[in-house]
């Protein structure tokens, strides 16, 4: 409208100006001159192709600064418009007869000793002479510079605003009354996940948006819809999805904005994205849903208690269970369950709730009704009280939790007080130590035998009431056993108080193993042998008296014997055959008379062994050879010999081997061949001998080395006590070796027999 | 020359009757003693090249006298075989250091064999 103004009266004012001035009439002239001069416009003439100033009126002078321009040319006149343009279209505009209208132009003008910026819109007009030639141009401008500043400082203002609202964080847009999209930020932009077209888009930018159930939420009830239509704000959260397909939750902040009559011009929607706390309170939610889960399912008791009067608020299924149908939530605990307040729980509870300090128990024992109307029963408990707290961090109940043991404690209880009864009423010595040998626990019968203080018996234990001989020997032995992890088995003689004596006791220490096989824990018992052993050594005292008693009668009978032999006369045949057989029952009397001894000492395991190097081979003739004078008719073949030394004892080997080859002799009667053999193979020797006699059926295979076994032929008495090969099992087994049988019946046995031997250096 | 002397000592009558029939055909002179208390006077009276002491004798045992004369210089040199019918007398023989053992009952041959080997 400016604009138009502005060119129709710079063209009225040319048209009259030119008008006057072609018809030259003074009056007009005189009129004009004056109105020129009068005109708040500034106005000036411009003549020629140089632009010499023939007019400019006050406003005019006023704007270039209150020079007088007249006479001179724009150049002269105002040399500080150089370079800003205005010269080139004053040329044009004289070149060409165009006019020319330019609005706010800017000028940099010297005024007030200054240069200063105005803004003026103006109207260079070319004017003609009669001949239509230009003459000059006509100025006509009105300083605008004031409007221009302001309209400048407005706009500033609006985009210092505009670029803040851009920058916002938070998604922010407006829409105007009919809610066609004005306006929105980069932060929106994201959030819709798409540039909304401005004046098109209603109501918001999302693609789509759905209420938090999931349901689609038509555009025009969206909050921003219903604040331009009725006023009234809403801000449900909402979701929305932008094209890209992800979701966002949002809480809109829609504002109304009125104009001075209150009506409604639009809107203003700050768009809060909450997704992530959405997300956080969901998670919060499965948590709590979880807590919820396990508490109602949990194995153990849960309850919380609120409040300074402890009333039940929770309580779960294992809780109830132990409480049968009692009415408990809502309940104060000292209502619903009574039968607590004399056990102390209120006062537990009263503490935990006023102190804040959990408190914790195991196997505790509360007698509690575990139905409606039921006396109390002892019942055990693993419990915990644990304060509540709200987010002020004030306590606000008790959270119970526990379960119930009374089941394992009673089998606790029995298992060690059946143990500990059983250990205290044994009558011997037992006690146990820890897996290095440290001394734990001695049972009463210790102490009363031993007579030791508790104290003198943690600290010297059994050593204090060992015979002063056996303690070194018995000390090593059990440092072994110790090392290796193996049962301790001695006879040792422990000192008694009562009486001084120390008794002979057979001790046995056995370790307690865990589920991986390492000792936890040694056991050791003593048991009383003292009457045992010295009956023991009665009867080995009066069997050795009474063998020897009889082996002196024996040995003067075969002296005699002897003597009576070599004195009788070669003639008489019949004599010395009789006196030979009477020599021979003595050897057998004293061979029987042995062998009853050493079934009394392997019984009593006292057999001992006279261990040395000898000369297997001449051992083994010597038996052959005693064998072979008894047995004239059977033939005694050596097939193998040894040419070593063996390690072992001499007199009781050939005692085996002489027991093998009586026995060979006398079970196979009607047989003549008996084989003997003897190798050395795989550091072991071997010895065998061969019968072609009446052979053991398997069955028997075992039964033959028994003490007092005897092989009966159906018609045969054969002699003997039947304990050869029992001592000669035993003698082998002390060699570390075995004797075994191969047979069949009828075709004869092959015994066999091995021991260890020294690999050859 | 004079006769050798075995001197042996058992608490058995039949035992010393017997050892004498054996060894006075074979020129020995032997004496004989049911006990062995007073070994070291017996030894000094007797003079003999060896004993035959029984292991199991009254009062002071075999062992004892013997070791009796193995402390007693002017006896300790005669040769002493023990003379049992104990299980353990090889065992026991070699403890008490005597020069050889004799098992009852014995045969002739062995008893004769074992003087002759030791006899001084």
């Amino acid at each position: 409208m400016e604009e138009d103004s502005l060119t129709t009266s710079a063209q009225t004012f040319n048209k009259s100006a030119n008008t006057e001035l072609k018809h030259s009439n003074l009056t007009n002239h005189r009129m004009l001159y004056d109105i020129f001069m009068q005109s708040p416009a500034m106005l000036c003439i411009l003549q020629g192709a140089d632009h010499t100033f023939i007019l400019a009126n006050e406003p005019y002078r006023q704007l270039i600064g209150n020079r007088n321009p007249v006479g001179k040319t724009i150049r002269e006149a105002l040399p500080e418009l150089e370079g800003q343009g205005f010269y080139e279209i004053l040329d044009k505009v004289y070149a060409s007869g165009q006019s020319f209208t330019g609005k706010e132009m800017y000028a940099k003008l010297y005024r007030n000793g200054k240069m200063e910026e105005v803004y003026v819109n103006l109207n260079y007009q070319p004017f003609f002479d009669s001949e239509n030639k230009i003459e000059g141009i006509f100025v006509f401008a009105y300083d605008v510079t004031e409007q221009v500043v302001a309209r400048k400082k407005i706009k500033e203002s609006q985009l210092k605003y505009r670029n803040l609202i851009y920058g916002l964080p938070v998604a922010l847009y407006s829409c105007d009354a009919d809610g066609f999209i004005q306006l929105y930020n980069d932060a929106a932009v994201k959030l819709w996940g798409r540039k909304p077209d401005i004046g098109k888009d209603l109501w918001c930018g999302s693609w789509k948006i759905f209420k938090t159930n999931g349901e689609p939420l038509p555009l025009d009830e969206c909050p921003m819809a219903i604040v331009l239509k009725e006023g009234r704000v809403s801000n449900m959260e909402i979701v929305i999805q932008r094209p890209d397909g992800s979701k966002r939750n949002v809480v809109p902040h829609p504002q109304a904005i009125y104009d001075i009559n209150g009506n409604i011009t639009g809107a203003i929607n700050t768009l809060v994205d909450i997704t992530e706390q959405v997300k956080s309170r969901k998670q919060i939610e499965q948590v709590a849903e979880m807590v919820e889960r396990l508490y109602m399912n949990a194995p153990a008791f849960v309850c919380t208690i609120k409040g300074p009067d402890h009333i039940f608020e929770l309580v779960n299924p294992e809780y109830q269970r132990m409480y049968g149908s009692r009415q408990l939530l809502g309940k104060k605990v000292i209502d619903a369950l009574p039968e607590l307040v004399s056990q102390g729980i209120i006062e537990k509870l009263d503490k935990v709730f006023q102190t804040g300090e959990p408190y914790v128990v195991t196997e505790k024992l509360l007698f509690l009704s575990r139905d409606e109307g039921k006396e109390p029963e002892p019942t055990y408990l693993n419990y915990s009280y644990q304060p509540m707290y709200d987010t002020d961090k004030n306590i606000t109940g008790i959270l119970v939790f526990g379960y119930e043991v009374t089941k394992q404690v009673l089998a606790k209880m029995e298992g060690e007080e059946n143990l500990k009864l059983i250990l205290e009423s044994l009558p011997q010595i037992t006690s146990t130590s820890s897996a290095e040998g440290t001394n734990i626990y001695f049972n009463k019968f210790f102490f009363d035998y031993s007579g030791l203080s508790k104290e003198e018996a943690a600290i010297n234990g059994w050593n204090a009431i060992l015979h002063p001989d056996e303690i070194e020997e018995v000390l090593k032995q059990w440092e072994e056993c110790k090392k290796n992890g193996q049962d301790f088995y001695r006879e040792i003689r422990l000192k008694r108080k009562s009486d001084g004596i120390y008794r002979w006791h057979i001790s046995h220490i056995t370790g307690i193993k865990n589920s991986k096989g390492e000792i936890i824990q040694w056991i050791a018992s003593a048991t009383d042998i003292h009457e045992q052993k010295i009956k023991e050594q009665k009867k080995d005292e009066f069997l050795s008296i009474a063998s020897h008693e009889m082996k002196t009668p024996l040995t003067s009978v075969k002296a005699y014997l002897q003597l009576l032999e070599f004195s009788l006369d070669k003639s008489n045949e019949k004599a010395k055959s009789f006196t030979r057989k009477a020599i021979l029952s003595v050897d057998r009397l004293k061979d029987l008379i042995g062998e009853l001894l050493d079934v009394s000492k392997i019984q009593n395991g006292r057999l001992n062994l006279n261990i040395s190097d000898f000369d297997f081979n001449e051992m083994m003739d010597e038996a052959i050879e005693a064998i072979q004078y008894n047995a004239p008719n059977h033939s005694i073949i050596k097939t193998g010999e040894i040419h070593k030394l063996i390690k072992g004892d001499r007199e009781r080997l050939q005692q085996v081997i002489i027991n093998l080859l009586s026995n060979a002799v006398k079970y196979s009667p009607d047989s003549k061949d008996i084989l003997v053999n003897a190798f050395v193979a795989n550091e072991q020797l071997t010895v065998s001998v061969k019968d072609k006699g009446i052979g053991i059926s398997e069955s028997n295979f075992q039964k033959i080395f028994e003490r007092y076994y005897r092989i009966e032929g159906q018609d045969i008495h054969f002699q003997g006590l039947g304990i050869g090969l029992f001592i000669s099992m035993d003698i082998i087994r002390r060699h570390d070796g075995k004797l075994w049988v191969e047979s069949q019946p009828g075709k004869g046995s092959s015994f066999y027999f091995t021991i260890p031997v020294k690999k050859e250096k | 020359m004079q006769k050798k002397c075995i001197l042996i000592y058992d608490d058995d009558l039949e035992i010393l009757t017997v050892c004498k029939a054996i060894l006075d055909s074979e020129n020995y002179r032997v004496e004989t003693l049911a006990n062995c208390e007073n070994i070291i006077d017996d030894i000094s009276a007797i003079q003999p090249d060896i004993i035959l002491m029984d292991l199991w004798i009254p009062k002071i045992g075999g062992e004892n006298a013997i070791s009796l004369m193995h402390e007693n210089n002017h006896t300790k040199h005669i040769p002493v075989i023990l003379f049992s019918a104990n299980d353990e007398i090889e065992k026991i023989s070699a403890r008490i250091n005597a020069n050889g053992y004799l098992r009852k009952p014995f045969d002739i041959s062995t008893f004769k064999e074992t003087i002759e080997t030791n006899i001084l």
